[in-house]
């Protein structure tokens, strides 16, 4: 199968995922009523009914953020991946994800007391803060810990070490935490879709697209670190500016996408390794086949997720995880892969 | 021309190298022995650039090696280290064209597909181009290494002088394929104006395919010079603290023996 093949079939199978999304929910909305809310909205944007305004305001922006997070995570965890030439790696492993979560606990108990508000953009910068300052962190300390030389070990080791710091800051901030506050930590802690809008997908997009396309560009040095840090250099890579790049590139992704939907874990794993099962590991086929997997993954775990305790709604970060690791399982012990 | 003017590194207080100054001429194959922790790793990847000097400078064709930006040395010079360990399946095509990224942009062009054909055939490795690399063999795995190295420095016509930087790299092959490699290595030298370094642990192999010869011990230069002056009885003995034999085949030529 060439590249171009994959490419189409997963485009058409997000296609239709994508449609079913959209038709399946509390009410359930036909083709004709969403081909008729489309031309009125280009034409006339008065007049719609109710089922024409739920696909307009509710489904319609939710599949296409749902689309866009999960292309975000999935290539944010092909970066991390080339970066730590590590296959278990994701963006939560160093921080990103955790402390984007503790940034988002922090507005949601002491929010009123810090007098920070932005509006409707407190909790997505709150979080994306969050999630800059834990990877920051990670990666200065394991800078001046190896003396100018970013080594990956110590960049993984010093990850788990923060990681679990950002964890029981957010414990901490749930232990504290009135009633409704700790629910809604749970809940953003485990993820949800359902407070999409068209705010959220262009902001989450036009990330999504610049971190893509700035992927691509690295793709080749990527490649290339594969050979071990030392090869890399030998072909005329700087190590430093490249993991610099890249990690900046990876904290916009994930946490910007983090900032909208809470932690969703699984995607950044599962779809960079099914890919490499599938073709091998460049790193421009890994970040393509990616935006069309994981916006794929994604889609089929938010349908799940509003299907299978409908009419309530089940948080999604706990379907992909149900679903990815099985399959994360089934994949490592079927296939031959080495390690 | 590859020169390095009284260069001296020392790590942690450690003093590896204890200013040397030696020349690598063009055309020549040059290797490196010496008895374990003599410094001849620590010469290669300071000539590679891996590390810098703490003292002293070392020249390529005349010009200081820190001016050369990383990206123009990528294309004059290949480093082949001792092993590489890869994580992530590839195909050995897609390794091999790993050279050929310091001279594309994005895509390859034909030539530098051309040219990975090539090496990827004098190394015999064309037959396994779609085999996912982690796979292969350890001695198949160093075979495209070496086109991989090859393929960086192919000849281009320009009059620039390529550098080969070797660290033990023939650990792993068969006797049929080091010999095969320095052939090709010579070879190649016919093509374009090639100063090739090597450490190598088999004295034999320095004895039958080296022009140069450098001897280190305890971070000194004991010898620097054509083979058979450097390796003879007395600096061998110096060096490795055994006495060896020297013998001659009916070829005429001559081997060390312990």
């Amino acid at each position: 199968m060439t590249n171009k093949s994959i490419y189409l079939t997963m485009a058409l199978l997000v296609l239709i995922a994508t449609i079913l999304s959209i038709v399946y929910g509390a009410v359930e909305i036909s083709i004709s009523e969403m081909s008729s809310a489309l031309n009125k909205w280009i034409n006339n944007p008065e007049n719609l009914n109710l089922n024409e305004r739920i696909f307009l305001e509710i489904r319609l922006p939710r599949a296409i953020l749902t689309l866009i997070v999960g292309s975000s995570l999935a290539v944010g965890g092909v970066l991390m991946q080339g970066l730590f030439l590590n296959p278990i790696v994701e963006p939560g492993l160093i921080g990103t994800s955790s402390g984007a979560a503790f940034g988002a606990a922090l507005y949601f108990t002491l929010g009123a007391v810090l007098d920070f508000n932005a509006g409707e953009w407190t909790l997505p910068i709150a979080a994306c803060l969050g999630g800059m300052l834990a990877t920051f962190i990670v990666f200065f300390l394991s800078e001046s810990s190896s003396r100018n030389k970013t080594s990956t070990i110590s960049l993984l080791l010093i990850g788990i070490a923060v990681n679990a710091l950002f964890l029981s800051g957010i414990g901490f901030l749930s232990y504290i935490a009135r009633d409704p506050q700790a629910r809604s930590i749970t809940f953003w802690n485990l993820g949800t879709l359902s407070g999409a809008n068209w705010h959220s997908v262009v902001i989450v997009g036009l990330t999504c697209v610049s971190c893509v396309l700035l992927g691509l560009k690295y793709a080749k040095q990527l490649n290339a670190l594969m050979l071990g840090e030392l090869e890399a250099g030998n072909l005329g890579i700087s190590i430093r500016s490249l993991k610099l790049k890249v990690l900046f590139v990876n904290v916009l992704l994930v946490s910007v996408a983090t900032a909208f939907t809470g932690v969703i874990g699984f995607v950044g794993l599962v779809v960079p390794h099914v890919l490499r099962l599938l073709k091998g590991s460049d790193t421009r086929y890994l970040i393509l086949g990616s935006v069309f997997m994981g916006a794929l993954l994604l889609s089929i775990a938010d349908i799940l997720a509003r299907l299978l305790l409908a009419p309530a709604e089940l948080p999604i970060g706990i379907v992909t995880t149900v679903v990815g690791a099985p399959i994360f399982i089934y994949l490592l012990r079927k296939n031959e892969y080495y390690f | 021309m590859i020169k390095a003017e009284n260069i001296s590194y020392s790590i942690k207080g450690k003093n590896l190298l204890h200013g040397i100054s030696l020349s690598f001429n063009p055309d020549e194959i040059s290797m490196i022995i010496g008895p374990n922790g003599a410094g001849k790793s620590t010469l290669i990847k300071l000539l590679s650039q891996q590390i810098s000097c703490t003292s002293g400078n070392i020249q390529y064709n005349n010009r200081d090696m820190k001016l050369f930006a990383k990206s123009e040395l990528a294309k004059v010079r290949a480093v082949l280290s001792q092993n590489t360990h890869m994580v992530f399946p590839l195909s050995v095509e897609e390794v091999v064209m790993m050279g050929r990224y310091p001279h594309f942009h994005d895509k390859p062009t034909r030539l530098d597909k051309e040219i990975c054909e090539q090496t990827m055939a004098f190394f015999k490795v064309d037959e396994m181009a779609k085999r996912n690399y982690l796979t292969l063999s350890g001695g198949e795995q160093q075979r495209v290494h070496f086109a991989r190295v090859t393929a960086q420095i192919w000849p281009d016509n320009t009059k620039s002088t390529k550098v080969l930087l070797l660290d033990e790299p023939l650990t792993y092959l068969d006797i049929y394929y080091q010999h095969e490699f320095l052939t090709i290595l010579k070879q190649l030298m016919q093509l374009q104006s090639m100063v090739i370094i090597g450490v190598v642990h088999d004295l034999n192999l320095a004895y039958k395919f080296a022009d140069k010869v450098t001897l280190l011990s305890k971070g000194n230069l004991l010898a620097h010079g054509n083979t058979e002056l450097v390796c003879t009885k007395e600096n061998i003995k110096k060096a490795f603290l055994i006495e060896p034999s020297i013998l001659k085949n009916e070829k005429g030529e001559r081997f060390l023996c312990f």
